[in-house]
């Protein structure tokens, strides 16, 4: 069989010590990005970007691959142990990560959030092998219009995602929208809310709001509350590896997780963040334990965890099988790739099939050099936990502002930092979840951009989002939710009102 | 003769001061750069803009025309105005540059509110240019333009065109079009080429107006055909297609070209340093092959001559714009 041919030749030649050290390479410093809030995965590769002339063009490729989908392997450490998000994508993993690491199972978080990471891109490696050509036809399918119904659910999707009220949940998302409005006009250019301010014509930027609302906010919420609090870490083996029960939970998830992650993947825009929260919602839904949610359900890790690793490697689809970069990190894998003298178009796969499918085997044996990474630094990273947090918090605060400071050498960005951080902290006093808050910043200016592009397409007519199929179908989605579910307890309730009144008169 | 102990000490102090302005000078010597320099392109990194500019970075990185290495960095947004916009904003030290297509520089600040217009920065070099050309998919019914147009005039106003973003050049010729022909297109803007090629492709809107560069692939693979060239020229990218100005219709084509700029008030000999490098580069024999894989053509204008050359594509586009029934801002 020609893929069985092609993956072993494949294999060969990603063994050979130049493509298994630029893996190595790409997938530490991918993690180590991916740990450090701040800088992320498209800050390192535009700094190595001049560093890959005079390298192979599939040196390149592994390292720049390595560093993202290694980023979205580092990226749930900070979340999970100190609710800060590394990357927009593990904003999620936060909610129920830190708690679980509140409750003393932090070990078996990270545990499980490597190995569903390591699953998931496993899994979408196979599905770039095998798929690639008809499913870029497919994802081709989607344009301006299945783009905002997608962002558009994904804000609904946002307030289900809270565990508390579903009206601050919505509050929180409307807010973020209206952040992610400060500064230059997408499609024009004009000024918006920026009060004559210059600096704040780049917008708010994701990393200092997350980083404010979530670590700041934390470390003013761990400093106000009792002198006495410490997170109490076990030190054993066994209690730092999660249990079977456990492991069996999060099967599931991330099996879900990674089909969510890869499909969702192949759409241009923060597909890695989209997939991360619907995979959130998703396992919500489905849980028989859903008020767990938000309290350290383990579910609440693998999914989101296994669908953002999932969706690295569904980006690198539409890049390998049609030459275009569909989100930002695939730009500059495409300008590392030119650098080497190759330009990938529809025809890549035909006239580069050795690039491919070393490619490919490459990306499995990054994946395996992850989880061999990660895993044994699990018991280093729950060591950090033991810190006393009068030493943990100010070194955490000082990261955040220094990191902060560090991405763009903006001082507005420090301002929004500490800005978010106080805000942060009322809000969480109050009751609202950040996350909505936070990822809507990130899907605002999409969603908007979108709508936009689409009223352009179809001359101001909104019916454009009702015509075509693929986005009525997407739109549908939450209001066929909504039926279902209240059918589901009418039929529920008839059916009880039958029993009990069959019990009484029988 | 022996000296005193307190001349021995005043001439040791001369001697110092002597040495150190020596060292000093030499230390002097070691001008502009002093530290590495940051090149920013406005547009995303798979753009036409992108590619150009980082491989004449790479070439003046390999080749040392610098003693200090060059880095992209891209900054996409707002049509090309936010990244141009911060850099001319920053300090004009030199180590900050863009390296820019020209509509930002020439049309937006005419029709937009922005901090910076084609005066208040200082152009080093124009690297070269690049022609718009009108492409479709490549199963479409549309084997020539004239077919395309014949049906647009009886789709009024149904057309879609997709371009790289609110009046950018291919926006400009959109509406250059439509004046000359008197048809209707709907016009579509995207952020950029990468999508606007992918709405393309996926079928969402009928045609676009791209660069040669940008869709340099996916014309070898069969998968979009070049109908026309939005210039006053044809382009050796795609030879067998006539212009529109050939057809008859008052197509002026565009002015893109690539400028590398810095802000105003950068110290002379950073400028010619700067165009010593790029100037360099663009003559290398690995260069000159590049623009034409491309779909480029050179068009070299050093610093002495662009601010001139500027004013008057200004004029140009002023009077284009007003043709088309466009608001012009009247600049200072």
């Amino acid at each position: 069989m020609g893929v069985v041919e092609n993956l072993t030749a494949g294999f060969f030649q990603a063994l050979t010590p130049g493509n298994l050290l630029f893996a190595f390479l790409g997938v530490a410093l991918g993690s180590l990005v991916g740990v450090l809030p701040g800088i992320g995965p498209l800050g390192a590769m535009s700094l190595l970007l001049c560093t890959t002339f005079g390298m192979s063009p599939i040196h390149a490729l592994i390292l720049f691959a390595g560093i993202y989908y290694g980023s979205m392997y580092g990226g749930s450490t900070t979340s999970i142990l100190l609710n800060l998000p590394g990357e927009s994508t593990s904003v999620v993993t936060c909610i129920d990560g830190y708690r679980m690491t509140q409750k003393g199972r932090a070990g078996a978080a990270l545990f499980i959030a490597a190995a569903g990471s390591f699953v998931a891109g496993t899994l979408s490696v196979v599905g770039l092998m095998l798929f690639a050509p008809p499913l870029a036809e497919i994802a081709l399918r989607f344009g301006p219009p299945e783009y905002f119904s997608l962002t558009a659910v994904g804000l609904v999707i946002l307030t289900y995602i809270s565990s508390g009220s579903k009206v601050k949940a919505m509050l929180m998302v409307l807010l973020g929208v209206a952040v992610s409005t400060i500064g230059m006009d997408p499609v024009t250019g004009d000024q918006r809310f920026t009060f004559g301010i210059l600096a704040l014509s780049q917008g708010v930027d994701f990393i200092p709001m997350a980083m404010g609302l979530f670590g700041i906010a934390e470390v003013l919420n761990v400093v106000t509350k009792s002198s006495e609090v410490g997170i109490v870490q076990s030190v054993h083996l066994r209690e730092m590896l999660p249990s079977r029960g456990e492991i069996r939970r999060s099967i599931g998830p991330v099996i879900r997780g990674s089909l969510l992650g890869f499909l969702i993947g192949l759409i241009p825009g923060p597909a890695a963040v989209i997939s991360s929260f619907t995979s959130y919602a998703v396992e919500k839904r489905l849980s028989k334990r859903k008020s767990e949610f938000g309290q350290g359900a383990v579910e609440g890790v693998a999914g989101p965890e296994a669908a953002n690793n999932a969706a690295a490697g569904g980006a690198f689809l539409p890049l390998i099988a049609l030459g275009i970069p569909f989100a930002p990190p695939m730009a500059l894998v495409l300008a590392a790739l030119l650098i080497g003298g190759i330009l990938p178009g529809p025809t890549f796969i035909q006239e580069h099939p050795d690039m491919f499918w070393t490619f490919i085997a490459s990306m499995y044996i990054g994946n395996l050099m992850l989880l061999l990474l990660n895993l044994p630094l699990v018991g280093l990273f729950v060591s950090v936990l033991r810190t006393p947090t009068k030493v943990l918090m100010p070194v955490v605060a000082v990261l955040c502002l220094t990191g902060v400071y560090a991405v763009n050498s903006s001082s507005v960005d420090v301002w929004v930092l500490v800005i978010a951080g106080m805000a942060g902290y009322v809000l969480r006093i109050r009751g609202y979840e950040l996350a909505p808050l936070v990822l809507a910043v990130v899907l605002g200016p999409k969603v908007e951009v979108y709508f936009r592009q689409s009223l352009f397409m179809s001359d101001g007519s909104l019916s454009i989002f009702f015509h075509r199929p693929i986005s009525l179908s997407i739109l549908l989605i939450p209001i066929v939710v909504i039926i279902m579910r209240l059918l589901v307890s009418r039929v529920t309730q008839t059916i009880r009102g039958r029993a009990s009144a069959h019990e009484e008169s029988g | 003769m022996k000296l005193q102990a307190g001349a021995r000490i005043i001439l040791f102090a001369v001697l110092m001061i002597f040495v150190s302005m020596l060292l000093a000078s030499a230390g002097a010597g070691k001008e502009y750069p002093r530290k590495p320099i940051t090149v920013v392109v406005p547009w995303p990194a798979g753009s036409a803009t992108g590619i150009v500019g980082q491989k004449l970075v790479n070439i003046i990185n390999q080749n040392k025309y610098l003693t200090q290495p060059m880095q992209v960095i891209y900054k996409p947004g707002g049509a090309g105005t936010i990244g141009l916009a911060e850099v001319l904003q920053g300090k004009a030290d030199g180590y900050t540059i863009a390296y820019n297509p020209s509509a930002p520089i020439l049309v937006q600040p005419l029709v937009k509110e922005l901090p910076y217009n084609h005066r208040t920065l200082i152009p080093i070099i124009q690297t070269m240019k690049f022609p718009w050309l009108v492409a479709v998919k490549g199963d479409a019914p549309w084997r020539r333009i004239q077919d395309l147009l014949g049906y647009a005039r009886e789709h009024p106003g149904e057309v879609m065109v997709g371009t790289a973003g609110d009046y950018t050049w291919p926006h400009v010729a959109l509406l250059q079009i439509m004046k000359a022909t008197g048809l209707k297109f709907r016009h579509v803007p995207f952020q950029g080429s990468a999508p606007n090629v992918t709405a393309l492709l996926g079928g969402h809107v009928p045609v676009s107006f791209v660069l040669s560069g940008d869709v340099a692939a996916q014309v070898s693979g069969g998968k979009i055909r070049i109908l026309a060239s939005l210039e006053t020229e044809r382009t050796p990218f795609a030879p067998d297609t006539p212009t529109l100005k050939e057809l008859g219709y008052d197509v002026q084509g565009t002015m893109h070209t690539h400028i590398v700029v810095v802000p105003k008030g950068t110290p002379d000999e950073i400028v010619v340093a700067l165009h010593e490098a790029f100037k360099k580069a663009i003559e290398t024999d690995e260069f000159r092959p590049f623009i034409k894989q491309v779909g480029g053509t050179p068009g070299y204008i050093g610093y002495k001559e662009l601010p001139a050359v500027l004013e008057a594509s200004v004029k140009e586009a002023i009077y284009l714009l007003e043709g088309i029934g466009v608001k012009v801002k009247k600049t200072d």
